[in-house]
């Protein structure tokens, strides 16, 4: 498990940096996010839900049971004091097509 | 050029160390009762340890109908006894009022049509908790006395003793006995008790004399060493993974259940300064979905689904209920060549939605791999596996299970800091709540947190006892808590072959004339990494001490092996050097990993029976024994663990025993002790 940075897309925003329990963002000298220790990921995915374009791409390691499919996330803004905001949504794709969407609210029916 | 180093005195009423599920709570109710705080935490306070990805349950509180003392029944039962009452009761009945503070600050909680809680089983409270850890974090912001000292990890704590604390007493005969009927081991390949089983508990005296006077760390966010002096030290770093290798180490090093970043910081640093610690060997082994490591509840609670074999066979009853036996089903279902094995469900139209948008909020990968696998089935693996894909309305379920690297952890098992039941430490000035402090399995969140409230309160009490007469000797021992926090400096500055400090060159040569003498350690003619020198502690761990390669099964042989490896490893590690704080970072969490791992190593030796057979079997003594209804502690005495024996603890109350000599007197008695038994 861990996440691919896609270096086109990032803003150089930081948001990913101040969220990753192992402290393993960082930006680098043209001002992108690289991940430092790229096998030290726990792929706990909370980089990718503050990221605004999208351009943390998480995926299965191949002895995982990965074929290269991708998840990235969002979270949805929100007025108020919930850090949480409006929820996350979520994309899996293969690359070419997007093979399910969620939105994920703290407002849920669980399961 | 290099950024100078700067190094910065800080003085705190408390401190609390990692900044996770307790240390958030606790670091609160300090402020709350008018504490100025520091809370150190390695990463960062919203999203940081065992809680980054969210939680989807509660899975510690009091059901309707039930009452703290059925948790208490049920917590002693499913650690087979070995767990301390005291602890786990005075947990139980704060359970639920910490479910309620969560869904007082926000956590999404779900509701029956009655508008009560929506419980799962009697001991789990259904949350959609995604963002359960920037909750806590707002919290701890909401007070304006906590310093948030985040991206800082804590390289050592001092006490008033500048070597090791210095404890008393005597061995007395305790509870324990021989047994009578020796051959009751024989059957089943066990071999006759030595002059090394000792079977007796000891009534060693637990408090020590020593108090804590302040704590060193490394702040990467300031590029600095704090040098910080405090009374009070709550830790609560979590528990202790990757000291056994995970299942993908060369490319996922990381693919472990356990929160890799919690690597034991608090258990050593207990550990270096002689607090007593207990259960290390009852390590954790979880049953997860294999690839992904994510939790299995979801699936047997929410959608019922049950274990089955690659036969078909439904085995799980033939092994008992408890977590232990669960995992022990698979392992055994696998050996016998009837794996893989399964969680099956048949689930209703709707619920696959749920059920994935479910993992989003705990584990994602496990959404992910769902993907993966339906992909995996339509190219040729048909219905075989998992979600058959084809029929979007009633789909089934199939994931496949395995057990775990093992961890040490007080969270779901019972191995860490000896505490007495307002989680106080064995030494002065000292506490331990959360994944760090033992005895008091089936915590999780809602538990740690009580555990915090409960030390936090205690911690309280403790300031507004002291303060105020302890003025007296305060000249001397600043001045001397001035020495030993520049040799503490020292001691890391040496490691990074001296960079420049500030303040200035006045310091630096302070700094400089008070390090140690180099040791003569052996030579060396190869400098290692830290990256080497975990992968030799993971193969050994892995090899002789049970691990995963091994299905968790070790011998006495083996556990030597491992405890000779390990000294050669410490020593290489000793020679580590950094070139920045990030790599110093690094070397520090192996160090302490290397030191769980020599006292792990030490309490598997000292169990000489099989007590939890899921965890881990110890091939000279594969079934539970009668004498070993007692906790087995210990204390890390220069370069050797010291194992003590005690009496189950089956009050509602427990303090440490005041001890009265020094340490030398200590060791004659134990050997006097031990000789005379
Ligand atoms: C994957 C997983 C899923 C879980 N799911 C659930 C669930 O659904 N429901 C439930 O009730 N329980 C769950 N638990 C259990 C629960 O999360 C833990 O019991 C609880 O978080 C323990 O709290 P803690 O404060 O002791 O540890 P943590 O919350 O892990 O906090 C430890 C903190 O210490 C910091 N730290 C570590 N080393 C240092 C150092 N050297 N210096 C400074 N700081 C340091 C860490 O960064 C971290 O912030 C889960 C646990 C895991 C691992
Ligand atoms: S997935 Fe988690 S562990 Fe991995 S880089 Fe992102 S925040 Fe860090
Ligand atoms: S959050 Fe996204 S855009 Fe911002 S720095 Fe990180 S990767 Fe780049």
């Amino acid at each position: 498990m861990s996440v691919r940075i896609d270096r086109g897309d990032c803003l150089g925003c930081g948001n990913c940096l101040d969220v990753c329990p192992g402290d393993l963002l960082s930006l680098d000298g043209d001002g992108k996010a690289v991940i430092s220790e790229p096998g030290r990921c726990w792929g706990c995915c909370a980089c990718m839900k503050e990221c605004p374009r999208g351009c943390l791409k998480f995926y299965l390691s191949p002895a995982s049971g990965g074929s290269g499919l991708v998840m990235t996330a969002g979270r949805v803004k929100k007025a108020g004091r919930d850090p949480g905001g409006g929820g996350v949504r979520w994309r899996i794709s293969d690359g070419t097509n997007v093979l399910a969407e969620f939105l994920t609210r703290p407002e849920d029916d669980g399961y | 050029m290099k950024r100078a180093i700067e190094i910065i005195r800080l003085d705190f009423p408390a401190v609390v160390v990692g900044g996770g599920a307790a240390g958030c709570l606790a670091a609160a109710r300090l402020a709350g009762s008018g504490l100025r705080v520091g809370l150190v935490e390695k990463a960062f306070l919203s999203r940081s340890g065992c809680l980054a990805a969210g939680v989807n349950a509660l899975n510690a509180c009091v059901g309707r109908g039930r009452t703290p003392e059925d948790y208490v029944d049920y917590a002693l039962k499913d650690a087979h006894g070995i767990a301390r009452r005291d602890l786990l009761l005075s947990m139980a009945e704060r359970l639920n009022s910490e479910v309620e503070f969560l869904e007082s600050i926000g956590l999404g909680v779900h509701k029956d049509k009655e508008g009560g809680r929506l419980e799962r089983g009697w001991r789990n409270v259904r949350v959609n908790g995604e963002n359960i850890k920037p909750l806590l974090a707002a919290e701890v912001g909401r007070h304006e006395n906590i310093v948030r000292l985040e991206r800082t990890f804590v390289t050592r704590l001092l006490t008033d003793e500048d070597k090791l604390p210095a404890n008393g007493g005597r061995i007395l005969p305790g509870g324990g006995k021989l047994p009578a009927d020796d051959d009751k081991i024989l059957p089943w390949g066990g071999r006759l008790p030595t002059e090394d089983d000792n079977f007796q508990t000891q009534e060693i005296p637990s408090a020590s004399k020593s108090k804590i006077v302040g704590l060193v760390a490394v702040s990467l966010e300031r590029n600095a060493i704090l040098l910080i002096a405090t009374e009070r030290i709550l830790v609560s770093t979590g528990g202790a993974a990757g000291i056994y290798r995970s299942k993908n180490p060369a490319t996922s090093a990381h693919d472990v259940w356990y929160s890799p970043f919690n690597t034991g910081a608090g258990l050593a640093r207990g550990m270096e300064v002689g607090a007593e610690m207990t259960g290390l060997e009852m390590r954790f082994i979880a049953l997860r979905c294999r690839d992904t490591l994510a939790p299995t509840g979801t699936l047997a609670l929410g959608a019922g689904a049950r274990q089955t074999n690659s036969l078909g066979e439904d085995y799980e009853r033939a092994y008992g209920t408890t977590t232990s036996q669960r995992v022990l089903a698979v392992r055994r279902q696998n050996s016998l060549g009837n794996g893989p094995c399964f969680l099956s469900a048949s689930l209703a139209p709707g619920d696959r939605t749920s059920l994935e948008k479910a993992y989003l909020n705990m584990r994602p990968s496990q959404t992910l791999k769902f993907y993966e696998q339906a992909r995996a089935n339509k190219n040729g693996g048909g219905d075989r596996q998992n979600f058959s894909g084809e029929n979007p309305g009633r789909g089934e379920l199939k994931v496949e299970i395995a057990a775990s690297e093992p961890c040490v952890q007080g969270g779901h098992t019972a191995g860490g800091y000896w505490v007495d039941t307002n989680r106080r430490a064995t030494v002065g000035g000292l506490w331990a709540a959360g994944d760090v402090a033992g005895g008091c399995p089936q915590k999780y969140v809602t538990g740690a947190m009580a555990e915090a409230e409960i030390a936090a309160a205690d911690m309280a009490e403790d300031y507004r006892r002291r303060t105020g007469n302890a003025a007296g000797d305060k000249e001397a021992s600043d001045s001397r808590l001035e020495t030993q926090f520049l040799k503490t400096a020292a001691e890391i500055l040496e490691r990074m072959n001296w960079p420049a400090v500030r303040p200035g060159p006045g310091l630096a040569k302070k700094i400089k004339t008070l390090a140690e003498a180099k040791k003569e350690g052996p030579g060396r003619a190869v400098d290692f990494g830290w990256a080497e020198i975990e992968e030799a502690l993971q193969e050994t761990m892995d090899a002789y001490a049970g691990g995963l390669g091994r299905d968790y099964r070790y011998s006495s042989a083996e556990l030597e092996q491992a405890e000779d490896r390990l000294r050669t490893i410490a020593e290489t590690a000793d020679g580590l050097a950094a070139g920045d704080f990030a790599e110093l970072r690094r070397v520090w969490e192996v160090r302490e990993k290397i030191l769980v791992a020599r006292n792990l190593v030490g309490h598997l030796k000292a169990r000489k029976e099989t007590r939890w057979p899921g965890f881990g079997e110890y091939a000279d003594y594969p079934e539970a024994r009668e004498e070993f209804f007692l906790h087995v502690n210990s204390r890390w005495r220069g370069d050797q663990v010291e194992i003590i024996k005690r009496p189950l603890v089956t009050a509602d109350k427990y303090e440490h025993v005041a001890g009265g000599s020094d340490r030398d007197d200590a060791r004659d008695d134990a050997r006097d002790g031990r000789s005379k038994s």
